[in-house]
């Protein structure tokens, strides 16, 4: 499983480094717990949402993928999230930058 | 679309009267008032659907209302990323020695004072609305934003940055995002967003200003003073004086704002450069502000609330549009002066103006629409 995460806006608005994790090259205790964190998350079944939200201002934005076998799931979410597994999964992705 | 078009003022009245009745004006009513009835009611569509987004959460009720005293509440995020928290102060309630909660706290009550002094506005909302923050938001978080609802605070990395509550500028800035929501939403994306991302840096700055009574000559006109840590090249993360002069640094980057409309960067990160394009309407503000002179909240800072919040102004707004209604807002506040020196300072940022002086008694406000798509409906 190869997982690409890139965060932008905010009130800084200083774009973080595109960060990238092949499961394949981590140790397997390691890998088994990404992607653990990703089936929590349930990225697979996220919905895009629209950048712009009325009402609201200075939110991170993130673009994150996951690519395993032939598919390929690209999804934009902004931050607060409604699920705290994503948060999990951010964090634990962005701890590899 | 590219003429020009001829808008004729509303006359307010949706303010005080319920659209049937603007209906009824404005297909039986005398020929003088049916056109501004009409434009009347094209403003309450655009109210309606901008509050059918709900821009921001509640609006205060009557109790909230009569009291006019901040009502704040500090949450400890605890390095989660889950909103609220733990309550850890309330209004009133015993100092805590932790720094960021008392930054916040303090901070929300200076950007109070700021709004309720200056503009007679009890809250964000007028209404009294309780005002609620999160502090240690994350781990390492490098950001404050407002959700719609709420203010958050990171703690940021040490490394980049620090604390997001130690600029008061940065505190004023996220609130006055709740306020634009519930004035007037303007769309965050594009330059409609750059200016709702200008003014919370007008109105975050004002704060400061107000707090430390500096006059616009006195000010340092910097947005987030502090924030970058010890060894970040740079003295803050915006300049409204000089856009793209705040930081150069090895591992931060350079201030990437441009300080004229020439310089105006087209890009698809930050809802399309909203934090980076509003260093033209920021030097704007400034430029009026320093042609003024005195307390910067006392002229230009009036007219740039009034002009948001005016009912002329669409929430797609362009630069053009912004700057039209605030040469507009300053002649009518303060005389033609006053008009000059605002139209001069869009003017230096190379943001075209167009604007027709009123004539008589007939207020009429030319808009020279130069984007499709950005119709204010008003015809
Ligand atoms: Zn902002």
């Amino acid at each position: 499983m190869i997982l690409t995460l890139y965060r932008s806006g905010g009130f800084a608005a200083v774009a973080q480094p595109e960060v990238s994790v092949d499961t394949s090259t981590l140790p397997k205790d390691e890998a088994d717990h990404v992607e653990s964190a990703v089936r929590e998350a349930r990225v697979a079944e996220l919905a895009g949402q629209p950048a712009a939200v009325p009402g609201a201002g200075d939110r991170f934005v993130y673009e994150l993928t996951v690519h395993e076998g032939n598919t390929r799931h690209t999804v934009k979410v902004t931050e607060p999230f409604a699920d705290p597994a994503l948060g999990t999964l951010i964090d634990l992705l962005s701890s590899y930058s | 679309m590219n003429t020009s078009e001829r808008a004729v003022a509303s006359l307010g009245l949706h303010h005080v009267l319920p659209p049937y009745m603007l209906e009824h004006l404005a297909e039986n009513g005398p020929e003088r008032l049916r056109e501004a009835a009409r434009a009347d009611l094209a403003v309450d569509r655009q109210l309606r659907s901008a509050r059918a987004a709900r821009p921001i959460a509640r609006y205060g009720t009557a109790a909230e209302a009569a009291d006019t005293t901040p009502n704040r509440t500090v949450y400890d995020a605890k390095n989660r990323r889950q909103l609220p928290g733990v309550e850890v102060l309330r209004e009133g309630g015993q100092p805590v020695s932790d720094i960021a909660v008392t930054e916040a706290y303090d901070g929300l009550g200076a950007t109070f004072t700021f709004w309720w002094e200056v503009f007679g506005r009890n809250s964000i909302d007028g209404n009294g609305l309780p005002l609620d923050a999160s502090v240690h938001y994350g781990r390492d978080y490098d950001n404050a934003f407002w959700d719609g609802q709420q203010m958050v605070f990171g703690d940021g990395d040490g490394t980049l940055f620090n604390r997001f509550t130690v600029s008061l500028d940065v505190i004023g800035h996220e609130l006055a995002h709740g306020v634009t929501g519930a004035v007037r939403d303007l769309v965050y994306e594009g330059q409609s967003g750059a200016l709702n991302e200008s003014m919370s840096d007008v109105f975050g700055s004002l704060v400061k200003q107000y707090a430390a009574h500096q006059t616009a000559e006195e000010a340092d006109w910097l947005i987030g003073a502090g924030l970058l840590a010890a060894g970040v090249q740079g003295t803050a993360l915006r300049s409204m004086k000089a856009p793209g002069t705040a930081y150069d640094d090895p591992n931060l980057g350079k201030d990437p704002q441009p300080a004229t409309m020439t310089d105006f960067v087209e890009m698809t990160d930050d809802n399309g450069g909203v934090h980076v394009n509003s260093g033209i309407p920021n030097r704007a503000f400034y430029l009026s502000a320093i042609g003024f002179g005195g307390y910067a909240w006392e002229q230009a800072g009036r007219i740039w609330f009034e002009a948001l919040s005016g009912p002329g102004l669409s929430t797609a707004a362009t630069f053009t549009e912004f700057a039209a209604a605030t040469v507009a807002q300053a002649n009518t506040l303060f005389g033609p002066e006053a008009g000059a020196v605002v139209a001069d300072a869009w003017g230096q940022v190379a943001v075209e103006v167009v604007v027709e002086l009123p004539e008589g008694d007939d207020p009429v406000v030319d808009v020279t629409q130069t984007e499709s798509g950005a119709e204010a409906g008003a015809e």
